[in-house]
């Protein structure tokens, strides 16, 4: 009751500014009564709303949604302070480039595997069945046999020398990759952190890792993964529609 | 302005709906909508006044009307009013006067209206007083004889004096019965008060018509003029009387929150109606603002009750007080309950036009499978460039700077470690030098200062966690350089106690509470 006084008596800035806050943190609103509260009166104020929209745009960040259940789904602008950059992703600095680029290709396979099709992706009533990281990694390397049988010109294993990896495909690059001894489930759970991208299992990790501490994940089991809704709307809000633009400009670069 | 209706079970058809209504409101539209022997006889004037041009645009929904009956049925109301300009233009034709009768027509309304909203309302001298004023203000130099024959033809129209007037008639589809029903009406109504006075009132269908003509709501302005009065008759101690003028504008509310509650359910059953998206926002919005405004009232009849209070010292008054103050905070926790009601339909209705969208879009959406594929095509330098600027815009943002001293804490831990692996496994060395320049001094003096800082801001502690540290080492020092120092020695005092190879084995029992891959603090506990 406190903590809806408490709500109640804040000017609708403060309330706006107190509930991105909780928004930017990954947790849904299930344990914490001021975020329940600030959601109850984000229902029923017009003024909080505005106020919520303003904030959002002075921070640089996209509210893409207010859900009572599932709290504030918010992203970052390009331009935002607080935008993460790739060099705060664990491993990123000390990874080959390509392995990077194997990393950018991972993570909207992943939201691909949970939402194969654009219909499961609008259903909010459907829950994706969770997945373990091996068969997500299963699933990349069919995904890249495919591309490669899409592609008959292309050379069979091809000896890449080192320094040309970046030129080659995403899917040749994780076709050539030495496959490494089965390590069960595949995700790393005893080392603590990956100093360095060397393989497959170590870009599915480290995508499946920010997932998770982005909240858009959860972890069920000690190895299997299933999406929260606010993956899915972020995959349908900003992650597909960026990774189509950006795959559209790289087939045609003149358009 | 066209408007359709979903019907259940068909969202995604909602382009192909037939159109119920249609909204356009000319001349040529209300004759088709009349029956033949009410149709105007004569040509409709051309654009001679500017109320008749404004009548005759596409005509502005009522704020409330989503209900297409209620809008015909204002079609019909207003027949009597327009037919009174044209008699009035008749009248005047001769000379080089003008006037407009429906704005004298909607004056006489409002001012009987404003005056029937507490009192008995207007006698019927008072009456023409009040159309004889409505008059001169357009006509300001006329004769008095002409002035009284055009107030008494205001008078008699809104009286609807000669009842069998078939305008005055209108026919309503029951569907109960399935039959036409003829209803008739009038604009001013009349009851006798003791001294067997008639005193006049505007009838609901004034006031409809009002708001259809006049582009105005007057039942919103009648309760403000209500809550003023209310409002002074708490100032002069006459808690009955503010009472009674409270009741009264509760009454009078009641059915524009009845509207409103209409317009929540008309929210909640037709959301996949896409194209009412404009008009029913303007609805929402004004629906809102009527809220808003009235509950804005209520506060401020409840403060002028509470400032009076103490100054009363009869003690029935306060319990009158106390009783009318109840019932205002009742009121008051309705409005917001409707209040929340009226946005939660609104949200309703926008999530189910946001599906009705997304349904189309389906159509042309790509599905993810396909763009997946798609980024596995692009090259290694492409898809670098491009993760790296679209990671900002799907990520969350960064959890400031608690998360990144978290970060720093766990890099310079690892690196602690590697040097400690280095050390015990010594690799051969290749051959370079490092040179020892005066920095080196610096860095030392560098360690001794953090330190330093690192005991204030433990101090007295028992537990201490970065957030407690960071705080006062912020208002001692805003030097970056010195603030990594003391993250660095934050690491070392963990390493120094015990923390070798990874992080698993670092903790020290008794000395963290560690869980730095989850992302939360580590707490510091002071050490024997």
């Amino acid at each position: 009751v406190s903590e809806n006084d408490d709500v109640r008596r804040m000017t609708a800035v403060a309330a706006a500014t107190r509930l991105l806050d909780k928004g930017c943190k990954a947790g849904s609103p299930g344990g914490d009564p001021v975020y329940k509260a600030l959601l109850a009166r984000y229902e029923g104020d017009a003024d909080l709303r505005l106020a919520l929209a303003q904030v959002a745009e002075g921070r640089d960040l996209v509210v893409h949604e207010v859900s009572q259940t599932y709290g504030v789904t918010v992203t970052a602008k390009e331009a935002c302070e607080w935008a993460l950059t790739p060099s705060k992703i664990d491993g990123w600095t000390y990874s080959p480039e390509p392995m990077r680029g194997v990393l950018g290709a991972v993570m909207p396979f992943i939201a691909a595997v949970f939402y194969p099709t654009s219909a499961v992706l609008e259903d909010v009533t459907l829950a994706p069945d969770p997945l373990t990281a091996r068969a997500i990694r299963t699933e990349l390397l069919k995904a890249c046999e495919r591309r490669r049988a899409a592609h008959p010109d292309a050379k069979d294993d091809a000896i890449v020398r080192r320094g040309e990896e970046a030129s080659q495909m995403a899917w040749e690059i994780i076709l050539n990759l030495t496959p490494k001894d089965d390590r069960g489930s595949g995700a790393k759970g005893d080392r603590i952190r990956i100093r360095k991208i060397a393989d497959l299992d170590d870009a599915v990790d480290v995508a499946l890792r920010l997932l998770l501490d982005w909240g858009y994940l959860r972890q069920q089991g000690p190895d299997r993964f299933y999406p929260t809704r606010r993956f899915q709307v972020v995959v349908r809000e900003t992650l597909l529609p960026s990774f189509y633009s950006a795959a559209r400009q790289a087939a045609n670069p003149q358009a | 302005m066209a408007r359709r209706r979903a019907r259940p079970g068909q969202p995604e058809d909602v382009e192909n709906l037939p159109i119920v209504f249609d909204g356009d409101v000319g001349p040529e539209a209300l004759g088709r909508m009349l029956p033949a022997d009410t149709a105007p006889e004569e040509a409709w004037p051309d654009e001679r006044s500017a109320f008749i041009a404004e009548a005759s645009r596409p005509w502005r929904p009522y704020p409330f009307s989503t209900d297409l009956t209620r809008r015909s049925r204002g079609l019909w109301l207003q027949q009597p009013i327009f037919a009174l300009h044209r008699t009035v233009e008749r009248r005047l034709s001769g000379s080089d006067r003008r006037m407009d009768g429906i704005r004298a027509a909607m004056a006489v309304i409002r001012e009987v209206a404003v005056q029937g909203t507490f009192d008995d309302g207007p006698t019927w001298v008072e009456l023409v007083k009040i159309a004889i004023r409505a008059v001169r203000e357009q006509l300001r130099d006329a004769p008095p004889d002409l002035v009284i024959e055009l107030a008494e033809l205001i008078v008699a129209t809104l009286e609807a004096r000669g009842s069998d007037d078939r305008r005055f008639t209108m026919a309503t589809y029951d569907p109960a019965s399935g039959e036409v029903v003829e209803e008739s009406f009038a604009y001013l109504g009349y009851v006798r008060d003791v001294n067997d006075d008639l005193r006049y009132r505007a009838t609901e269908q004034a006031i409809f018509v009002y708001g259809a003509l006049a582009d105005h709501d007057l039942e919103e302005e009648l309760q403000g003029i209500l809550n003023r009065l209310a409002e002074e008759a708490i100032e002069h101690g006459d808690i009955g009387r503010a009472r009674q003028i409270s009741e009264r504008q509760r009454v009078m509310a009641l059915r524009i929150n009845n509207n409103i509650r209409k317009l929540c359910i008309d929210l909640k059953a037709n959301p996949e109606a896409v194209t009412w998206s404009r008009d029913i926002g303007q609805q929402v919005e004004h629906a809102r603002g009527h809220l808003d405004r009235r509950v804005q009232e209520q506060g401020r009849i409840r403060l002028a009750l509470k400032e009076r209070m103490p100054e009363t010292s009869e003690r029935e008054v306060v319990e009158e007080m106390g009783d009318f103050l109840a019932v205002l905070e009742g009121e008051d926790m309705g409005l917001t309950q409707l209040q929340s009601t009226l946005m939660r339909s609104h949200d309703t209705f926008r999530d189910g036009q946001a599906g009705a969208f997304r349904m189309r879009r389906r159509s042309t959406a790509i599905d993810p499978m396909a763009v997946a594929e798609a980024v596995l095509d692009m090259r290694g330098l492409d898809l670098l460039d491009a993760f790296s600027a679209i990671l900002p815009t799907f990520a969350p943002p960064e959890e400031q700077r608690i998360a990144d001293m978290d970060r720093l804490l766990a890099r310079l831990v690892d690196n602690f470690a590697m040097l400690d692996r280095a050390e015990r496994e010594p690799e051969p060395i290749e051959e370079t030098s490092i040179p020892i320049d005066d920095g080196h001094e610096r860095n030392l003096a560098l360690e001794e200062r953090s330190l330093e800082l690192l005991k204030l801001a433990i101090g007295d502690r028992e537990t201490a966690d970065l957030h407690d540290i960071y705080g006062v080492v912020d208002t001692l020092t805003d030097d970056f350089v010195l603030r990594q120092a003391v993250g660095l020695a934050c690491a070392k005092g963990f390493i120094d106690h015990g923390a070798s190879l990874g992080m698993d084995e670092a903790v020290a029992p008794d000395l963290f509470a560690n869980d730095v891959m989850s992302g939360a603090n580590i707490t510091f506990r002071r050490t024997a």
